[in-house]
């Protein structure tokens, strides 16, 4: 037992391999090491971008559920996914003619929701856990009816949009989406190291908030600049692969019921585990039927068994 | 006016308005014959293809009712809508007392069950293929009262049909209908019929849903010679960007065609013959 905890990076870089390579050998036309056209062009932005969204999603859960000491958190309950998803909806259907230019303009709207919810969540000069929440669930809601209304305003056949709100790494790249997925990998990079750096104040938080001020820990700060960095990292994410579910809420709860709940290590391995499992998940999408499947339907179906026996066996 | 006093003053008015009576009664069945023998029947379309129809058929003074999508020819954009084609507003359609709707599967299964429960009668439009898009031609024409026209509808529209005798057979082609995620037309439909017409082979043919998703490795793996956007969300110039395809026969030989008007191809009504047309054009160039 302890030695699985100490090596417990380990394990995930492992299965984190083995989920990138097995991406790369299995995928609906198949594998030979004489024709690699196909997986170095079309599977390794996939991959990466399967990397990118799943370990993102995991490590702002992890930290999310930390700081909000909520269980039932997720990288979608401060609202931002709801607002990406608008704006892509609205770049969709009412006229933008490339990709890129729907990338960026469910990214704007993501950036406009985190504004939104930052102010919504300020009561009387103050940011607090529960405005955040409240706030970040009630823009939800907002943005999703402003989602439906779009729809039925437009003419798009229903699988379109389904795809759109589930999730989905099939993303077409052209020279211009590569660059715009390459500057966002640079920055969700950057903000993810950033928000490990918080680490040992979430610890702190977690264990006790009126010891926190006397050790030097500005909760209200923290939740400020953490809300705000995470925000960041979920709307890179959601902009560019839609709000993929589930990842973000179990892979925390996982690595905490194995390794415990020091972030030290949780966030880290959220980050690794989140990455290998959704690009599990997506082979999965990708081959079990002829057709491509909503990744979160996946995620969903494969992941609450593994969290059940988890639950029932390591608590 | 003055009351009439005297009793041969009121015998006159009393003969006058006799005669008016007379007179308008007369009229009122003179006028009310020829329309209890000819009354015309209500029909409500949902389905932008058969409003299409119902027009070339001359009878959309039958025409109540249609969906937000019906908008060819022009003036059907002017009948009153019912709502959109997935979601038909029932209440509006039954205010109508319409004696036919025409509805179709799978998209309007819900609105076509509370429809017959109401015991108002429904034509479910489902067209498979070209020939039973003819079928169902002849169909409407019976039910509107005008078999002759739909026979020498179907007829002409067959003649047409028949003339379109394509260059070359089987290429294969790629029909992207979606870009996010990839969809495109599966085997046994209608569309798949109007490409096979055309001269075409659907790579995805082999597929049994009607609108598959698909994976962009596939379409490389399938090689088609011909690529068709029917939507506009890309242009060609971005198709031959995207990474990867730059293998593909149909970018390599500058073949893809994002010009075809989609309700052409995707309507089964008398349009398709324009369809099948632009598709072979473009095909066999």
């Amino acid at each position: 037992m302890q030695k699985t905890l100490r090596l417990g990076w380990l394990w995930l870089t492992l299965l984190l391999i083995i989920a990138i390579v097995s991406s790369f050998v299995f995928g609906p036309t198949g594998f030979k090491i004489t024709a690699l056209a196909i997986p170095l062009t079309i599977r390794l932005p996939r991959v990466l971008l399967g990397i990118f969204a799943g370990g993102v999603l995991s490590l702002v859960g992890a930290v999310l559920q930390g700081l909000l000491q909520n269980p039932l958190v997720d990288p979608y309950t401060l609202g931002v996914a709801s607002g990406a998803a608008f704006g892509t909806s609205i770049g969709l259907l009412f006229g933008t003619k490339t990709t890129s230019l729907v990338l960026i303009f469910s990214f704007l709207f993501a950036l406009l929701t985190i504004i939104l919810v930052y102010s919504v969540s300020r009561i009387k000069g103050r940011i607090t856990k529960t405005g955040l929440v409240l706030a970040g669930v009630i823009t939800s809601f907002l943005f999703s009816s402003l989602t439906m209304l779009a729809m039925v305003f437009s003419r798009k056949p229903l699988t379109q949009t389904i795809y759109l709100l589930m999730g989905h790494l099939g993303i077409i790249f052209t020279p211009a989406n590569l660059i715009l997925f390459i500057i966002a990998g640079i920055l969700a990079c950057a903000l993810s190291i950033y928000l490990f750096s918080y680490w040992r104040s979430l610890d702190i938080l977690a264990t006790n908030e009126e010891a926190a001020a006397s050790l030097g820990v500005d909760a209200r700060k923290i939740t400020q600049e953490i809300f705000i960095i995470s925000s960041l990292l979920v709307a890179l994410v959601v902009s560019l692969c839609g709000s993929i579910s589930f990842v973000g809420l179990i892979v925390p709860h996982i690595i905490r019921l194995v390794f415990g709940p020091n972030h030290r290590r949780l966030i880290p391995y959220s980050f690794l585990l989140g990455a290998g499992l959704l690009l599990l998940a997506d082979i999965i999408a990708r081959t079990i039927a002829p057709i491509e499947l909503p990744l979160s339907i996946i995620t969903a179906l494969f992941g609450v068994p593994f969290f059940i026996y988890l639950l029932k066996t390591r608590l | 006016m003055k009351f009439p006093t005297n009793p041969a003053q009121s015998l006159k008015l009393l003969f006058y308005s006799l005669l008016v009576s007379i007179l308008l009664l007369y009229l009122s069945f003179l006028n009310c014959e020829p329309k209890i023998a000819k009354v015309k029947k209500r029909a409500v379309s949902l389905v932008p293809s058969i409003t299409e129809i119902i027009f070339a058929l001359g009878k959309d003074d039958c025409l109540v009712g249609n969906t937000i999508y019906c908008d060819y020819p022009e003036e059907a954009k002017k009948i009153y809508k019912v709502g959109d084609f997935s979601n038909p507003n029932l209440e509006k359609i039954v205010g109508l007392k319409p004696d036919i709707v025409f509805a179709t599967m799978p998209e309007q299964k819900i609105i076509i069950e509370r429809l017959k429960e109401l015991k108002i009668p429904v034509f479910v439009s489902q067209p498979v293929s070209i020939d039973s898009m003819l079928k169902e031609i002849k169909a409407i024409g019976k039910i509107l009262g005008v078999p002759q026209k739909g026979e020498s509808l179907t007829m002409a529209l067959a003649t047409e049909l028949d003339q379109i005798k394509p260059k070359n057979l089987a290429i294969p082609v790629y029909l992207e209908i979606a870009q996010t995620p990839l969809i495109t037309v599966g085997g046994g439909s209608f569309i798949n019929d109007v490409l096979n017409r055309a001269g075409g082979r659907n790579i995805f043919g082999f597929l049994t849903q009607e609108y598959p998703v698909i994976d962009a490795e596939a379409v490389i793996k399938l090689n088609p010679k011909v690529i068709f956007i029917l939507h506009p969300l890309a242009k060609k110039e971005e198709v031959k960007k995207r990474i990867g395809w730059q293998k593909i026969t149909a970018v390599k030989e500058n073949r893809i065609y994002d010009d075809v008007n989609p309700d052409l191809i995707f309507r089964p009504g008398p349009r398709i013959v324009q369809g099948i047309k632009a598709l072979m054009a473009r095909i066999s160039e």
